[in-house]
This record gives C-alpha cells, sequence and structure tokens, in this order.
C-alpha cells in the first residue's frame, strides 16, 4: 500500500485533498447560527492542522499525542482562563475530564458542560479530516459526503438565518472538481499510463461541465418557489427538532411563547412542591405583545425593581395576605422565577431575605442571590376578593371605561393583519352585553362552551395564518393557549384591556397541605383589567377552575351561575387535561448552553452527529467488517457442510463488494472472471469443489487446502477493498 | 479433482495432428460420437471436415465410409440393395455405404429429398429395412454430414424436421493463418492421415457410449435445460422453438461432455457449452441459409444470457 508517500508522489491528489478541507470547512462556517460559539477560527485552524497531520506519514504513538495537544490548545484559547499547562490548568483539565466522563458513562448528556461537548465536537473533527483522507486519498470517492455537505447547507439555509447561497456555490464548484477529479484518479489506477495530457483534457472537459451547467442554471429561468415555505409543513409532518416547532412537545414551563401551537406530550415530573393553605394558580408572568404566532413581552429594564413589589389590584380591592412555601426541584427548568398565587410583596429563604427582582408590569419576579434548595422559600402574597359590582360598574362602551392611559397604551394591541372575523366573532358574543365584567364573561363562556379541549393533533398555523383565526375557526380545538391567547384577542379587539399569563395550576396534594406541581401542571390563563378593582383572572379553557379566586365564588352565587360549567371534569380527569404552555428548549437549557435563538440544540445536533458519524465510519468500513466477521466464523473448514455455508457467505460477500455474478453465469465462469482480476485460481478450485457438492452425486469429502484457498481469497478481497 | 478422461484425450490429441488448430471442433465430434448422435457440418469446402472424419474413424480403428450425395443418388445407393443370386437362387443383400462405422454423408443437401430421408431415417432408427427386411446398422454409427451453404442451385436444403435427427450443428471456419501455415509445412511431403495410428478400439467406443447416460444429472442442471429449451419458444422472430427431442439431446450431450472431462455429473457449464451446437439448428428462423447460423447462434445466445443458471441458495446445504 502506498499509503506514507501517496500525496507526495501525487501531487494532484494533495490539491483533492486541499479540497476535500473546503468542503470540511463549508460544515463549520454557519456555527454561529446554530450554536453560541464565537469560535469558528479556532476549528477551521484545528480541522486544518489535523489534515496536515493526516497527510504526514507518522506512527500513531506520535499522531495521537499531537492530536491531543491541538485539541487542549483550542479548549485553552476558548475556555481556560488558566495559565496554559500551569498547575491549575492541568487541575481544572483533570476535573473536568472526571465529572464530564461520568455524565458521559451514565447517559446524562444534557448536563455536559459546554467545554465538555467542546471537546467531543473536536474529536469529532478529527475524525471527519480523517474520514476525508480516507476519502479523497485511499477510495478516491467523496460524492456520499459532498451530498450530505449540499443537504446540511440547504437545511440550515432553510431553517435558520444562516444564508446560504454562497456556501451552495461554493460547495457545488469544489464538489464537481473533486468528484471529476477523484474520478480520474480512479481511472489512473485501472489505466496505468494517463498522462499530462490526459488531465489537461480532462479538466477542459470539466471546467466546460462546470460553466456549462452552472451558466444553464445561473440564467435560466427558474420558477419561483412552488411552496410558500416548506417549514411549517416540516413542522406539520412533525419530524424535525427545530426548538420552537415539533408538533408534540414535551410540557412545561418555558421561556418562549412567540410561536404556539402543535400538539405536546405530558410530562409528569415534579417541578416544585408547595405549601399553601387553599390551593390556587401560581402566577408566573403575564405577556402582552400578540404577534399573530404568540407572544412577546418587550424588555422593560426600567421597570425592573430591586426588591420590588408587584401591582395587580387597585386599593379598593380588599386583598388578604397569605404565606407559602415553595421548594424547586431539579427538574425545574425555570427556577430563576417566583411564583405567587397573587399579588408578590416578600420572599424569605431559610429565613434569610432572597433577594429577588420584580418587573411590575409582567409581574415576572426574577431570583438573585439567597435561594436555599433545602429550605425552599416563604412567599407573602396579597390574595384579592373582586368586587362584582365594582367589575359591572365599568360601561363596555368604547371610550366610556375610563382605562389609564398607560393600560390602553399597552393592553388593547392587536397585531394589524388580525383577520376581521376575530373582531367580528367578538363584537357578536358581546352583542348585547353593558358592562365590561358580563362582556367578558360572555366571551370566556363561549370559549368553555364552543370549543374542545385537546392536546394533540393540534396544528401550528402556517405561514402567514393567525394563532387565533386557526384555533377559532379551523382547528377549533386546542389547549390552555389557545382558549387564553384568544380570549385575550377577542377581549382587545372590543377595547377590552386583558393580557395573557402563564403560570402553574395547583397541582396534587401528596401531603396534607402540600401539593406536588409538575411540568404538566404548566398553565395559561387570562387577566383584565378593571378599573378600580385591578387584574382579574378569568379562566377560559374548559376542564379548569380558579379556584383560589374567591371572589368568583361570590359572583356565582349572586350573579353568574354559568360559570359553573356542567362538564366540568372530576379532580382525576382534571389531572389528565392539565397541562400549560409548551416549552421549548428544555434540552439547551438543561444542558446550561447559551441561548440558540431558536435554532437547533447543540446537545443534538452533537448527539445526532456522533452517532452519523458512527454510522458513516460503520458504513464504510463495513466490507472491512464483515471479511473479518467471515474469517473468524470460517476459520476451520471441516465438513462439507461448512465448506458450502462459507461458499455461499464467499458469494455474498463478493456480490456484496461489487463483484456480482450475472445470472446467467455459470459458478464456474464467475469464479473465472474473478479469479482474473485477482489474478490466481483460489475461487475456481473452490467453486469447483463446491460444483462437487451442489450437482454432483456422490458427496466427496473436503480438499486438502480448501481452508488456505478460502482465507487467501478473504485476504485478496479484503486487500482489494482496502485499496 | 476430477481429470479428463484419458482414452478420449487421446483420441482427440491424435486427431488434432491432422485436423490443425480445430481442437473444439475435434471435441464436440467426439462428444457426438459418445452421445450415439450425429453430426451436421455446414461450411465452405475445403475446409478439413472429411479429413476430420477420416482421423477419428483411423484412430478409433472404425470402419470409414462415405457417400457423395449427388442429385441422382438413390435411397439404394445409400442403404444398400438386395440382388438376385443366380447359383443360389436367392436374394442376396449387397450393404450400401451407410453399413459403416464411421459416414461421412457429403453435401447431404445436393440429393434428393426421398434419397435425403433415406439417410435421416436410419440415423433415427439405427437400422435399415430393404425389400422388407431389416438390417441393423453397425454399432457405433455415427455419421458426418456436409451442407453446403454456397452452392443454391439444384440443392435441396434439409427440412426442419430432419435437421433435428442432428445432434450437433457445427461450423468449421477457416484456420487461422498460423494454422494454415503449419497445415502447409505438414502435408509438404505427403499427407500425416496415412501415418495415424489406432489409439483405441472401436469396442472400446461402444463400451463408452453406454457409459455416458450413467452421468448424473441433478434436478437443477435439468430444470436448466428445460428452461433454456422453453425459453427458445418464446423467442421473438423464432417461428419454431426447440422441441423436447431437443431438451433430451441436450442432456445427452452434456452428459457425453461431462464424460469427456471425466465428471460423474454435468454442470449448468456443459449445458451451456453446447446449447448454441444443439439447440441453434433446431431454431426455426426466418432467414436465408447463409446467415442462419450466425442468426441462430445470436438467439441461442440471447437465450442464454436470459435463463439464470441454477446455484446454491442460503437454505440449500448438502
Amino acid at each position: 500500500m502506498s499509503r506514507d508517500t501517496s500525496l507526495i508522489r501525487h501531487p494532484q491528489l494533495a490539491v483533492l485533498y486541499v479540497l476535500g478541507f473546503l468542503l470540511l470547512a463549508e460544515w463549520l462556517f454557519p456555527l454561529p447560527q446554530f450554536t453560541d460559539t464565537g469560535y469558528v477560527i479556532v476549528f477551521l485552524i484545528l480541522a486544518g492542522f489535523f489534515f496536515v497531520l493526516n497527510a504526514i506519514p507518522m506512527s500513531s504513538w506520535f499522531r495521537i499525542p499531537l492530536v491531543l495537544l491541538a485539541i487542549f490548545v483550542s479548549l485553552d484559547v476558548i475556555f481556560f482562563t488558566e495559565t496554559f499547562m500551569s498547575f491549575s490548568w492541568w487541575q481544572t483539565l483533570l476535573n473536568e475530564t472526571v465529572t464530564q466522563g461520568s455524565l458521559l458513562l451514565t447517559g446524562d448528556w444534557q448536563a455536559l458542560s459546554p467545554m465538555f461537548r467542546t471537546f467531543l465536537f473536536m474529536v469529532m473533527i478529527m475524525l471527519m479530516s480523517f474520514l476525508i483522507y480516507y476519502w479523497v486519498v485511499y477510495v478516491k470517492r467523496i460524492l456520499f459526503f459532498f451530498a450530505c455537505s449540499v443537504i446540511y447547507v440547504a437545511i440550515l439555509d432553510t431553517f435558520t438565518l444562516y444564508e446560504g447561497s454562497w456556501a451552495m456555490i461554493r460547495l457545488v464548484l469544489i464538489g464537481f472538481v473533486l468528484l471529476a477529479y477523484l474520478k480520474l484518479s480512479r481511472l489512473s489506477t485501472v489505466y496505468a499510463n494517463i498522462s499530462w495530457r490526459d488531465w489537461t483534457r480532462w479538466s477542459i472537459g470539466t471546467t466546460l461541465v462546470i460553466l456549462v451547467a452552472g451558466s444553464v442554471a445561473f440564467f435560466g429561468p427558474k420558477f419561483s418557489p412552488q411552496w410558500p415555505n416548506p417549514v411549517p409543513y416540516i413542522q406539520a409532518a412533525g419530524g424535525f427538532g427545530e426548538g420552537y416547532s415539533t408538533e408534540n412537545r414535551r410540557i412545561g414551563y418555558g421561556e418562549h411563547d412567540d410561536r404556539l401551537g402543535g400538539g405536546f406530550e405530558l410530562d409528569e415530573s415534579p417541578v416544585m412542591y408547595a405549601e399553601v393553605e387553599d390551593p390556587g394558580y401560581w402566577r408566573g408572568e403575564a405577556k402582552h405583545i400578540y404577534t399573530g404566532h404568540g407572544w412577546e413581552s418587550e424588555q422593560h429594564g426600567e421597570a425592573v425593581e430591586e426588591q420590588g413589589e408587584l401591582n395587580l389590584y387597585e386599593e379598593q380591592t380588599e386583598v388578604e395576605e397569605k404565606e407559602a412555601t415553595l421548594r424547586y426541584t431539579s427538574y425545574f427548568q425555570t427556577r430563576e422565577l417566583i411564583f405567587a398565587q397573587g399579588e408578590f410583596f416578600e420572599a424569605t429563604s431559610a429565613g434569610q431575605s432572597l433577594n429577588y427582582y420584580v418587573d411590575a408590569i409582567s409581574g415576572r419576579i426574577e431570583m438573585g442571590s439567597g435561594y436555599d434548595e433545602e429550605a425552599g422559600m416563604n412567599l407573602s402574597y396579597r390574595d384579592a376578593e373582586f368586587s362584582i359590582e365594582g367589575m359591572q360598574e365599568v360601561p363596555f362602551q368604547e371610550g366610556e371605561a375610563g382605562d389609564p392611559e398607560g393600560i390602553e397604551l399597552r393592553y388593547l394591541q392587536t397585531p394589524e393583519d388580525l383577520p376581521e372575523r376575530v373582531t367580528e366573532l367578538a363584537a357578536e358574543i358581546t352583542d348585547e352585553e353593558t358592562d365590561r365584567y358580563r362582556a367578558v364573561r360572555a366571551v370566556e363562556d363561549h370559549l368553555r362552551n364552543e370549543y374542545e379541549y385537546e392536546t394533540e393533533d393540534v396544528p401550528i398555523p402556517e405561514e402567514g395564518q393567525d394563532y387565533v383565526d386557526q384555533f377559532l375557526f379551523e382547528s377549533q380545538i386546542g389547549y390552555c393557549d389557545n382558549f387564553s391567547t384568544a380570549m385575550v384577542v377577542m377581549l382587545r379587539s372590543q377595547d377590552i384591556p386583558a393580557r395573557w399569563v402563564k403560570g402553574f395550576t395547583p397541582g396534587e396534594e401528596v401531603e396534607d397541605g402540600t401539593y406536588q406541581v409538575t411540568n404538566a401542571n404548566a398553565h395559561s390563563w387570562v387577566e383584565v383589567y378593571f378599573p378600580e378593582v385591578g387584574w382579574v383572572p378569568f379562566e377560559p379553557t374548559p376542564g379548569f377552575n380558579n379556584e383560589a379566586n374567591h371572589a368568583y365564588t361570590d359572583l356565582e352565587l349572586s350573579d353568574s351561575p354559568d360559570l359553573d360549567d356542567p362538564d366540568v371534569p372530576d379532580p382525576l380527569e382534571d389531572e389528565q387535561l392539565d397541562e400549560g404552555d409548551t416549552n421549548e428548549e428544555e434540552e439547551s437549557a438543561a444542558a446550561g448552553s447559551s441561548d440558540t435563538d431558536g435554532g437547533l440544540s447543540p446537545v443534538l445536533i452533537g448527539t445526532v452527529s456522533v452517532m452519523l458519524l458512527g454510522g458513516i465510519i460503520v458504513f464504510f468500513l463495513r466490507e472491512r467488517i464483515i471479511v473479518k466477521w467471515m474469517k473468524r466464523k470460517h476459520q476451520d473448514i471441516q465438513s462439507t457442510e461448512q465448506f458450502q455455508r462459507a461458499y455461499l457467505s464467499l458469494l455474498w460477500l463478493l456480490r456484496f463488494t461489487g463483484f456480482k455474478r450475472n445470472k446467467y453465469e455459470t459458478l464456474s465462469e464467475y469464479a473465472n472472471r474473478i479469479d482474473q482480476r485477482l489474478d490466481n485460481e483460489n475461487f475456481t478450485l473452490l467453486t469447483r469443489q463446491y460444483e462437487d457438492l451442489y450437482y454432483g452425486k456422490e458427496r466427496s469429502s473436503i480438499m486438502d487446502g480448501t481452508n488456505q484457498r478460502y482465507h487467501q481469497l478473504l485476504r485478496d478481497v479484503h486487500s482489494r477493498i482496502a485499496r | 479433482m476430477t481429470q479428463p478422461n484419458l482414452q478420449i484425450q487421446q483420441v482427440i490429441e491424435a486427431v488434432e495432428q491432422v485436423v490443425i488448430g480445430k481442437r473444439e471442433t475435434i471435441k464436440l465430434a467426439v462428444i457426438a460420437l459418445l452421445a450415439k448422435g450425429h453430426v451436421l457440418i455446414e461450411d465452405v469446402p475445403g475446409v478439413g471436415k472429411t479429413m476430420l472424419v477420416r482421423a477419428i474413424s483411423k484412430v478409433t480403428n472404425a470402419e470409414f465410409r462415405r457417400i457423395q450425395f449427388t442429385p441422382d443418388l438413390l435411397p439404394s445407393d445409400v442403404t444398400g440393395v438386395s440382388i438376385y443370386n443366380q447359383d443360389q437362387q436367392t436374394f442376396e443383400f449387397r450393404a450400401g455405404p451407410i453399413m459403416g462405422n464411421i459416414v461421412l454423408a457429403d453435401e447431404i443437401n445436393r440429393s434428393s429429398p426421398k434419397t435425403q430421408s433415406a439417410l435421416l431415417e436410419a440415423l433415427e432408427e439405427g437400422k435399415v429395412t430393404i425389400d422388407g427386411e431389416t438390417h441393423q446398422l453397425h454399432d457405433p454409427f455415427f455419421v458426418m454430414a456436409t451442407q453446403n451453404p454456397i452452392e443454391h442451385g439444384g440443392t435441396y436444403p434439409l427440412p426442419e424436421a430432419q435437421l433435428d435427427r442432428f445432434l450437433f450443428r457445427i461450423k468449421m471456419g477457416y484456420p487461422t493463418e498460423a494454422d494454415e501455415l503449419e497445415l502447409l509445412s505438414m502435408t509438404e511431403h505427403g499427407h500425416p492421415i496415412d501415418h495415424l495410428q489406432p489409439v483405441i478400439h472401436v469396442d472400446d467406443l461402444v463400451i463408452m457410449q453406454k457409459e455416458v447416460p450413467a452421468v448424473y444429472v441433478d434436478g437443477a442442471v435439468k430444470q436448466y435445460i428445460v428452461s433454456l429449451v422453453r425459453e427458445t419458444r418464446q423467442l421473438e422472430g423464432v417461428e419454431l422453438g426447440v422441441s423436447p427431442r431437443g431438451a433430451i439431446a441436450l442432456m445427452r450431450a452434456s452428459q457425453a461432455l461431462a464424460y469427456v472431462e471425466g465428471r460423474s455429473y454435468v454442470l449448468p457449464d456443459d449445458v451451456k457449452y453446447l446449447a448454441p451446437y444443439v439447440l441453434g439448428h433446431r431454431l426455426v428462423v426466418d432467414t436465408d441459409l447463409l446467415s442462419a447460423q450466425s442468426e441462430d447462434a445470436e438467439k441461442i445466445e440471447q437465450v442464454l444470457r436470459k435463463v439464470s443458471v441454477p446455484t446454491a441458495s442460503k437454505d440449500f446445504v448438502r
């Protein structure tokens, strides 16, 4: 084998090898688009180093330390603050290796640290560089990798912000050149006398083909995209694991609600344990910008106040101060948030004051320092009793309600392209109502009664389709997000200030006074503003009742029997139906990586690429593996029966490795053909032996030398493959 | 490992001394002889047809006869006649040239169909009946007929049904330049056939002929033969495919080939090798005589490419 000198003796192969590197580089360029890395150049240099290393003949004893050294230097550049190779540097590395190694072994891949994942990624780059070396220099075939690269760029171009046009053009150019010259290289191993003139002619032909194909592609008429955008279709098909778009997502409390829709699966992992007198809804935060796809909150830095207070209720509203204890579990992904059942005003942890930041607008409370895992936190909050009379005093007519200007500005927003029929439906429902409370109730009742609760098969809005419109008029099935969003949007269309609130339902009482809240309890509901009352929660989702709002009990007695839904499920069913807003980014959040901004999760990519890589390696080594296995299996052929089995698997191997027997060929014709290529007569002799057994009448015994011939043939086939 | 049958090998080598560069043809002739079949050689004159037959009869020590077919040849000229013997007051049978071990029927298509059929009947029956009296033909009995494709005038092409009586149809073809040169050197001082010595006795031939049917034909190989023959009947441009008689002929010839190779069983290779010779002339292709053979060969080649050779499947292990 000419391994050691091949690149020196074949400078054209070296050029092709460089092109192979450029192909790999196209994989690295888009990295910042879907990971948080800012160090593409490091990866590129590292990959280049590996490429050079592969081309230099040396023993593994040198190669492996060099590879490790290169990886450590790169890691040092990216992660380490310690002096390179200093004592503390080694300490950090050792620590990292031990802890991360154990994580890897236990399969807890999501918990891997960024550094360790980067390390794995670098190892993968090393393997890829070797594979490309193998493809270009040994097998001289690159089509598979080329096709993968094209698909990769196409996918990134489609699903991320990555602009792949030029990458694609570069890829096609590099790929075509590689394909053409590798083909010529292959030919030159068969036909010895390929001269420089042939190379020139081949180059002219290749250039012509690329030019013609390129210009036809460039100047030729092209259809505009036949699909509006494939992404929603693919998402609807449910196969693609993009951050916010899988059809069935695991449910939980998440940060991103900018794209709602799709079904989900219930996830019963407990997220917190709450000791509380009366079970009520755990309010996380409100969002108020409806985009047509989901909810966003504005960044309002000035509204965030350290140790601030939440203002949900106006002064006239009667409140009762209450306390609760919350303990978060490690499954909880948004542990930095504080949840409360009403108007939060104080929190302590293990007797110490807890540091927190309150966003007065959304009501989002972010925890600072001081949280004690064991003890959990003690919350103080105000629970309100809303006065129905107060609410009914607010007139429904436009402009007469007397909402403060700030409220009107923020909470009457709807998207400009909100379909007209949503507004019309809301107007129709509230047509006869005169006060705001009854109008809100009318919309709530309509949603509770006319639409079906469903967690699976909930569609995702297509591009250009409104989420609420789709729910109200097309699918008519959905879960809390659908109901609550629809209610907010309908109310706003009738000039009633409303906002979308997310949090958790009370959960299940596991001990006396202690409730277990799981991811499946994540929920979303509606708050409506009433002047002189404040933000009053409403519950448009059938099967759910916000029991903690005592005011409702009063209301039901006096005024509104229709709240008591006749088909309210019993608690057991309720538990089953419990759900909440969907959560994306579970993996990335858990893995501690920084925001991937709606891209693919790096861990997922890592896992998939490692598996893919393994698959590729096995795929390309499959013939060697099979030969190895056959050598072992048919190690010692003694009986005619063993021989026949061995011979049959030999036939299979040959077919598999591309020496296919034509169906009209007799075995000996076939054997003869193979032997001519392998330049001996082992197969013919083995075939004769086999024919004797298969077509003959008497059973003869195994000839001497059969074993040797068989294994010689396997070796020949093996070396043939290796070439 | 199987070794080719030694005696046959000697015969072939001996004949090869006089018929230069025609080993394949010689081998085929010997196979036909062993399979108790007859051979039709279709070729231009002067390429060594006669020499081949004479040589074979000489090295096997067989009685050689020759019939030159002419338009005025009568059936009795072939089979023989009964002549009244005045002295003994009886009819006496005068055997015709057909009463030999190896008979060369030269230019068979130049005589009348009546005479042709007298010969061909003898081929099939192995006996002749003259004036109500049956006369057994000799054993072994091997006819090599030649047909001259060039001379169209005054010829009576053999009817398809009668072509069927020949086991093989062979084309000899011109020798290569080197062979032709060697031929000249060899015959420079007299023809070497005069010095050819027998290598086996004619009775050995009879014994061998009896051994041929003992060669084993596996079910898979039989299936292959049947598939081939049936495929000929579906060929495009073929009016009539190969008859079951053709299938039997192919099997027998394959057995003989296996016997020559010293094998106790038939391989698909045998079948495949012989198929063009056995099946070619049994097809009725709508074409003229000259191109018929190449046309037939092409057809048979098609068939061979269509039919898959029976080989082992995974579940077969003996």
